[in-house]
């Protein structure tokens, strides 16, 4: 592998409060090919958990000139069982491989007596899931050896069980564990349309303080069996206005934040997902100048 | 043959096998006409079909009882058994 | 259902059983089809990308159909979706509504092979220029490492006809039937996994390598099974793919040594 970009003071390679997108196979050859514009990629480690292969070598070229945050979708913090140590074990080989900046995982489940359901699926919100999601953090953090981040979900459904809401379960969770948030304003603006309720006020609920990263996606707008709009976080197009619209609001009260462009499905060419990215920079740095002003 | 006559055989066939395949190959794509090697990769799918955060927009899964037929290639590609029997392609649902 | 089943037991149970009631305490409920959804496309369209040649084969309905009932029977045990769809062949080979297709499960398996060899371990191909320095005495008696990636699948179909058509071109050729059946080598020794057909003997030389045999021995054996086989021509071809990447000889100085 070659070398690394020197590390950053906190002795990692710290990712710059800039745009940067998730990373896919389609667009390596891009990437590789000029130098791009963009700091830094994220990637889902469960895609790396293999010995070898182009995309090993694409991504230890992309690593030796960029930061790289690693998202990850498989370990099913929100289970009623405990993280999985096979996979707390792969995922701690890989990240001391190409020490990414960033770890970060979903407020969610995915895995169920053994069977993987490769989704991100919902937990009521109560003093029993917190002390359980708690203790799954606090192992994780033990087991991979640093800070990971929490992203909110995007929800369909809710419980009748919940008593407490997304942010106030997020903000105790980062308060116990230490662990940070990670911001998804789509996911907050799927899941406040979804249940008839204003993305606003829960961005002004949302424990700002402690995120460190923010994703932005595009999401479908079906209608429910009722005909009324059910949003779904598909990630296969570009981020909409009402998301671009929260996305400054938010920069605007919490500073400039790491902010990726997540797009996973009908793929763009790369100069469209570029396009997305620059346009997240072109909000961070009109709300830089507008702080100064 | 005596076991020197066969060694030296390999060891004249070994180099002759590495002075073949030191020949300079002009591109890649020579392989695939000299030795039938299928280049994949023209469009690499090769990772679709990992682990993703997305939904998926389209409620495309039903399990309503279903009959299908095959209509892809496979008529086309292969129509007959070894044993020479040829069988029609409609597909019926399992145990419905 | 039991009353005390957790919350994730019944979720997960009603999506995997959709005839399952959706779990309690949710709302909306009919909302639960979206979960439902997500996993079950998610999880077909996984399998679609795994395995685009069968599914060309069959037709896009009829794979999601099967794939469906395959997820339904047997979904994955890791969280690494790289590793799900290996039992896929297995599944097809006893699927009933394609048992008059017998080729489909082969084209799997290869399909599954092709994906293992893309991400399989890196090797470094063999130093030629070392092999060529070697005693000649000492040939006969080598035994070589093929790269961690080289796998040998033999059909009695002719799946590297049916993947090439299915794969490359968009008319697909017909392939008579009772089409001999093909043996495969693949191996991926840079970025591209490489699909070679073995014939005339070079399949059981290959094998016989893989296992250990000599170089001599395997020889003797591809050519008892095929009088066609040229050792020359079979190695320039090993040689070329970079399908060895390391050999042993027996009598070298010092024991045994490694050279890769």
């Amino acid at each position: 592998m070659t070398a690394l970009r020197p590390l950053g003071a906190d002795g990692r390679n710290p990712i710059p409060a800039s745009a940067g997108v998730g990373l896919r196979p389609q667009h390596y050859a891009d990437i590789l090919g000029a130098p791009s514009p963009l700091g830094w990629f994220e990637v889902h480690p469960e895609n790396y958990l293999c010995a070898g292969g182009p995309q090993h070598d694409a991504l230890a070229q992309i690593r030796a000139q960029y930061p790289l945050s690693f998202h990850g979708v498989g370990l099913s913090l929100g289970s009623e069982a405990r993280p999985d140590a096979l996979h707390l074990a792969r995922l701690r080989v890989l990240i001391d491989r190409y020490q990414p900046a960033l770890f970060s995982e979903h407020l969610a489940w995915s895995s169920h007596g053994g069977k993987f359901l490769n989704d991100l699926l919902p937990l009521p919100y109560t003093q029993q899931t917190l002390d359980r999601f708690v203790s799954h953090v606090d192992e994780t953090q033990e087991a991979l050896g640093r800070q990971i981040l929490i992203e909110n979900p995007s929800l369909y459904v809710q419980f009748s069980a919940s008593d407490m809401t997304e942010p106030e379960f997020l903000n105790t969770l980062a308060q116990r564990t230490g662990c940070g948030l990670l911001l998804d304003i789509n996911n907050a603006y799927v899941t406040s349309i979804n249940f008839a309720r204003d993305p606003i006020a829960y961005l002004a609920a949302f424990p700002w303080q402690h995120v460190r990263e923010i994703h932005l996606a595009g999401h479908a707008t079906e209608s429910d069996a009722l005909g009324r709009p059910l949003l779904i976080d598909a990630h296969d197009g570009p981020v909409c206005d009402a998301v671009w619209a929260l996305y400054r609001r938010m920069v605007r009260q919490m500073g400039a934040v790491p902010t990726l462009i997540e797009w996973d499905q009908e793929m763009p060419v790369w100069d469209a997902l570029l396009g997305e990215a620059l346009s997240a920079d072109r909000i961070l740095q009109q709300e830089r100048d507008r702080a100064v002003a | 043959m005596d076991r020197r006559t066969v060694s030296l055989a390999i060891a004249g066939s070994l180099l002759t096998a590495l002075a073949m395949s030191s020949a300079p190959a002009a591109a890649d794509d020579t392989k695939e006409k000299c030795f039938g090697i299928a280049m994949a990769g023209k469009n690499d799918c090769a990772s679709a079909g990992n682990n993703s955060c997305a939904g998926q927009s389209k409620a495309d899964f039903d399990k309503a009882a279903w009959k299908a037929v095959p209509k892809g290639t496979c008529e086309t590609t292969m129509v007959k058994l070894p044993d020479g029997t040829e069988r029609a392609g409609t597909l019926m649902p399992m145990g419905s | 259902m039991p009353s005390r089943e957790t919350m994730q037991a019944s979720f997960a149970a009603a999506i995997w059983a959709p005839e399952r009631d959706v779990p309690a305490g949710i709302s909306p409920q009919r909302n639960f089809a979206v979960y439902r959804n997500n996993v079950y496309a998610g999880l077909i369209k996984s399998l679609q990308a795994r395995f685009p040649v069968v599914q060309r084969l069959v037709g896009d309905e009829f794979f999601a159909r099967c794939a469906g009932i395959f997820v339904e029977r047997q979904p994955p045990l890791s969280p690494v979706m790289m590793e799900y769809g290996a039992d896929f062949p297995g599944f097809l080979a006893a699927f009933e509504p394609i048992r008059h297709l017998p080729y489909l499960a082969p084209v799997a398996e290869l399909e599954w092979q092709y994906h293992v060899a893309q991400h399989g371990p890196d090797a470094q191909p063999l130093d030629t220029a070392a092999l060529a320095t070697l005693p000649l005495a000492e040939m006969d008696r080598l035994t070589f490492s093929l790269h961690p990636t080289c796998h040998i699948l033999a059909s009695p179909y002719p799946i590297l006809s049916i993947w090439r058509t299915n794969t490359f071109d968009t008319v697909t050729q017909e392939i008579a039937a009772g089409s001999p059946g093909e043996t495969v080598m693949l191996v991926r020794p840079h970025n591209v996994v490489l699909l070679l057909p073995l014939t005339d003997g070079i399949d059981v030389f290959v094998t016989h390598l893989q296992q250990g045999t000599a170089l001599a021995e395997a020889a003797a054996l591809a050519q008892a099974a095929s009088t066609r086989f040229d050792l020359a021509g079979a190695l320039a071809l090993l040689f070329r793919v970079q399908a060895l990447s390391g050999f042993h000889a027996i009598n070298a100085q010092n024991g045994n040594s490694d050279v890769s």
